[in-house]
């Protein structure tokens, strides 16, 4: 099969996996009640009313219920890349070579009653490519080489080479009224004020902000789909204390927070009305360890000390479970991941074994310094248990907690032995610049300083690779060489809880990393 | 004309220092937004230029103070606003919640003290000391959450959190007085209760100093009542030392109070100087240090004013004072 005729069967598997039609929010129930005013918990504030400048997810989540994407992301991710539900896009499609993606939007208007068009796509394309705005989620428009406007309602996106996540990059962006952000130049988007900008397409507009307490949120009349949103409207209840936000949410005064920690999960549970409802969060934590440091650049020592912490125990114990062990940096729900690759067991005789092979023993044991961030209570208490359990096998670990920055600059001037770090997703991972020979310090962040001519010849290939399924071998092949090389020991997968009150229902959240995905099919109990 | 020389030289060195302080530590805002996400050098670059960053520190700095001369305290990376709105929208719930519990501070405070001095070492005095010295002992943050656990929860007679109700925008001024005050009742209780148990034995102390005095030993000799002596002759004696110690207060009344800001989610200058500086958002640092300086000025200011009036003999040390 040429390269051009995989594209565009991989274009036609994830185009039918979708569809045409509607968007592919949960079903109406039968019961659902319109009106009310959700109340959120949260312990962050929005910081810009911009998803191309903002830089906080919890605003990116309110913005996409704003300024909506062409499609929506389904939660299908496990085995194959994610289906999209046509959402401002009614329908898409390829071109026979495969290059070109041409979308037809739906009769929309924005909430000022001017229609959407095609000139708005380009727009956001503009800003999205902008040196000057400077969004970090660009990466995911490199290989698109044009958008242009075929039509009022029809627009195209010109790729330079067909891969697997073209549908998922040209998605990636809420469109934006260029009638309203078009009168801000480009090289003032970061120091403009947008909570004024009050134009959009989702089901919500903003309709107040004051920062540092209250976000509010009300129902967008002219949204396309007329019976959506239920909710008359949402506040967000700024809170940075999480016990406060708990208590709010047990004596009814907050309907929903995401971000529950595990620890609270059981007592919370155990409250009559109050649901929990775990969801994959797309990262990893992992302990680095700087391969430019002997004994830490031989991979036989790296594996020896995976295999003497017991990850298992800690998911079990820190996480209560909420959680799996990391057999690499494919996540689990992740449809590159690889499901006969299991994660190094728990073996501290082995451990033991390898460590008196290289000289290491109660008579000469290897001492390393684990950093990681402090205010990051899980992190802390795994470095502590991961001190416990690597004190078995004669490895000496002394913990050290220290601000974030502080770690990411030490980590990025290779000053320290190893590190608890975290990488979370934006739609895929960029193992080149995690693990390509190339990206090592300074300015890459191969931190741990991880050099393998393999890993690099397989990461082009993956590069190379023109359709999903010719992606997915490549990735396997990346998983089990960095399986073997150990540069992280990978620890866990985390959850992320979202805990809902009595009063809020048809709560759903079943899209990797955005738990508000189905908000306008929330309504309240009355 | 010499006090406002000293204080635009102290402003500018505790400005300059602090600046000097945020640029050593270690990390950029580009952190604050790459998080956990893995972002290539040239996007960093990107960001580090789309905020000016990428200017030495030096001219950043004189940029800054050119602005701030001009009004312009320049733009919050993370909070998406110009500065001086930033401000203006936390200095109000601040002053409310400051002022409500310096009056709790205050009140209380005297009460206290005038009651353990009227029937010194009595059974009232006695719990009072306890009771006291209990609550100047208990971490605020324990007592907040107590406070809500207690009073929002259990008992639900105060709001848990935030400076005003849902929907509130639309309701007349006098209710949203009221329900600002409301909000506002928790917060400054324990805020202002603890610091009242504190108070009331700097009054103590000043009262039964100046219940020693020949003075008020004239007015027992010529038949004034215990209460008498102490509300009319010996606390008039202790108000220099709390009207200075009220002007000093000024600048702690409107740099808010962190703990407490957190565990209600009152948005105020506690935790804007706060996140601030987590966030390495060097202009909001920069403009709560100006405002806490020029508080400093004018606090101890205002207190040498008010000494000079409550004490007539502090009149001509203050038109000497530099």
């Amino acid at each position: 099969m040429s390269a051009k005729a995989a594209a565009l069967a991989a274009a036609i598997a994830i185009a039918s996996a979708c569809g045409r039609g509607e968007p592919g929010a949960t079903a109406k129930p039968a019961e659902a009640q319109r009106g009310g005013t959700l109340v959120v918990g949260a312990i962050t504030d929005a910081d810009a009313w911009n998803e191309y400048v903002s830089q906080q997810t919890a605003a990116v989540n309110l913005l996409r219920r704003m300024y909506l994407r062409l499609g929506q992301e389904q939660g299908d991710t496990k085995d194959h890349p994610p289906s999209f539900a046509p959402l401002l896009a009614s329908a898409w499609s390829f071109s026979p070579d495969g290059l070109t993606l041409t979308f037809t939007l739906r009769d929309a208007v924005w909430s000022d009653g001017t229609p959407v068009r095609a000139s708005d796509v380009v727009f956001t394309w503009k800003a999205q490519t902008s040196k000057e705005v400077a969004w970090p989620g660009g990466s995911s428009k490199e290989r698109i080489k044009d958008v242009h406007a075929v039509d009022d309602k029809s627009v195209a996106f010109v790729f330079d080479r067909a891969y697997p996540e073209m549908l998922a990059d040209a998605i990636e962006g809420g469109i934006l009224p260029e009638h309203v952000f078009g009168k801000v130049p480009f090289s003032e988007w970061r120091a403009h004020d947008w909570s004024t900008a009050g134009v959009g397409s989702g089901p919500f507009l903003l309709s107040s902000w004051k920062p540092g307490e209250e976000i509010a949120l009300v129902r967008n009349p002219r949204y396309f789909e007329k019976d959506r949103p239920y909710l008359d409207g949402i506040v967000i209840r700024v809170v940075p204390d999480l016990g406060n936000l708990e208590t709010q949410l047990l004596s009814g005064n907050v309907d929903l927070i995401d971000g529950v920690p595990p620890a609270d999960a059981k007592r919370l549970s155990a409250t009559p009305g109050v649901t929990l409802l775990p969801y994959d969060n797309p990262m990893f934590d992992y302990v680095g360890w700087n391969a430019a440091r002997p004994p830490l650049d031989d991979p036989e020592v790296r594996r020896a000390l995976t295999l003497a912490i017991d990850r298992q125990a800690i998911v079990d114990d820190l996480l209560f479970g909420y959680g799996r062990v990391s057999a690499g940096p494919l996540l689990s729900s992740w449809w590159p991941a690889d499901a006969t690759l299991a994660p190094w067991p728990y073996d501290p005789k082995e451990a033991e074994r390898i460590l008196a092979a290289k000289g290491y023993g109660p008579g000469h044991p290897l001492a390393i310094e684990m950093m990681t961030n402090a205010g990051n209570r899980t992190r802390e208490a795994v470095a502590v248990k991961i001190q416990e359990q690597l004190a078995k096998v004669g490895v000496a670990v002394t913990p050290r907690t220290v601000e974030m920055r502080a770690l990411r600059e030490a980590s990025a001037a290779g000053k320290y032995d190893a590190y608890i770090g975290g990488w979370r997703f934006s739609g895929k991972l960029d193992l080149k610049g995690i693990f390509g020979s190339a990206s090592r310090p300074p300015g890459g962040n191969n931190v741990v300083a991880y050099a393998s001519h393999e890993t690099d010849r397989l990461i082009d290939a993956l590069g190379a690779a023109s359709d999903w399924r010719t992606a997915k071998t490549a990735y396997a092949g990346i998983a089990h060489r960095l399986h073997d090389d150990q540069p992280y020991t990978f620890l866990y997968e985390a959850k992320r809880l979202v805990a809902v009150g009595p009063r809020a229902k048809g709560v759903v959240v079943d899209v990797p990393a955005d738990p508000l995905a189905r908000l306008e099919s929330i309504w309240i109990a009355r | 004309m010499r006090r406002a020389v000293a204080g635009a030289l102290l402003a500018a060195a505790v400005l300059t220092l602090t600046f000097v302080l945020v640029e050593a530590a270690p990390g950029s805002p580009a952190d604050l937004i790459a998080g956990e996400r893995p972002l290539s050098p040239e996007v960093r670059a990107r960001l580090d230029a789309a905020y000016g960053l990428d200017r030495p520190p030096l001219s950043r700095y004189a940029a800054w103070l050119l602005g701030a001369a001009r009004g312009d305290l320049g733009w919050s990376i993370s909070r998406g606003r110009p500065v001086t709105a930033v401000l203006s929208a936390a200095l109000p719930p601040t002053l409310l919640l400051s002022g409500l519990a310096l009056s709790i501070q205050l009140g209380l405070g005297l009460a206290l003290a005038v009651l353990h001095v009227v029937r010194p070492r009595g059974a009232f005095d006695h719990a009072a000391g306890v009771f006291g010295l209990s609550l100047a002992s208990i971490p605020t943050f324990w007592l907040a959450l107590m406070a809500i656990l207690a009073l929002s929860y259990r008992v639900p007679l105060f709001p848990p959190s935030s400076s005003r109700s849902i929907g509130s925008e639309g309701w007349p001024l006098a209710v949203r007085a009221l329900d600002a005050l409301w909000h506002a009742a928790l917060p400054a209780a324990v805020l202002g209760v603890g610091a009242a148990a504190a108070f009331a034995r700097y009054v103590r102390a000043g009262l039964l100093r100046a219940l020693g005095e020949g003075f008020v030993r004239a007015a027992r000799a010529r038949g004034a009542s215990s209460r008498a002596l102490v509300t009319r002759h010996a606390l008039r004696a202790t108000l220099p030392p709390m009207v200075t110690l009220a002007g000093v207060s000024l600048p702690a009344l409107v740099s808010g109070s962190l703990v407490v800001e957190v565990v209600f989610g009152w948005p105020g200058m506690g935790r804007l100087a706060y996140d601030a500086v987590i966030a390495r958002d060097v202009p909001v640092v920069l403009a709560t240090v100006l405002v806490g300086t020029a508080l400093v000025v004018v606090g101890s200011l205002a207190a040498d004013l008010g000494l000079a009036w409550a004490d007539p003999r502090a009149r001509g040390a203050v038109a000497e004072a530099p």
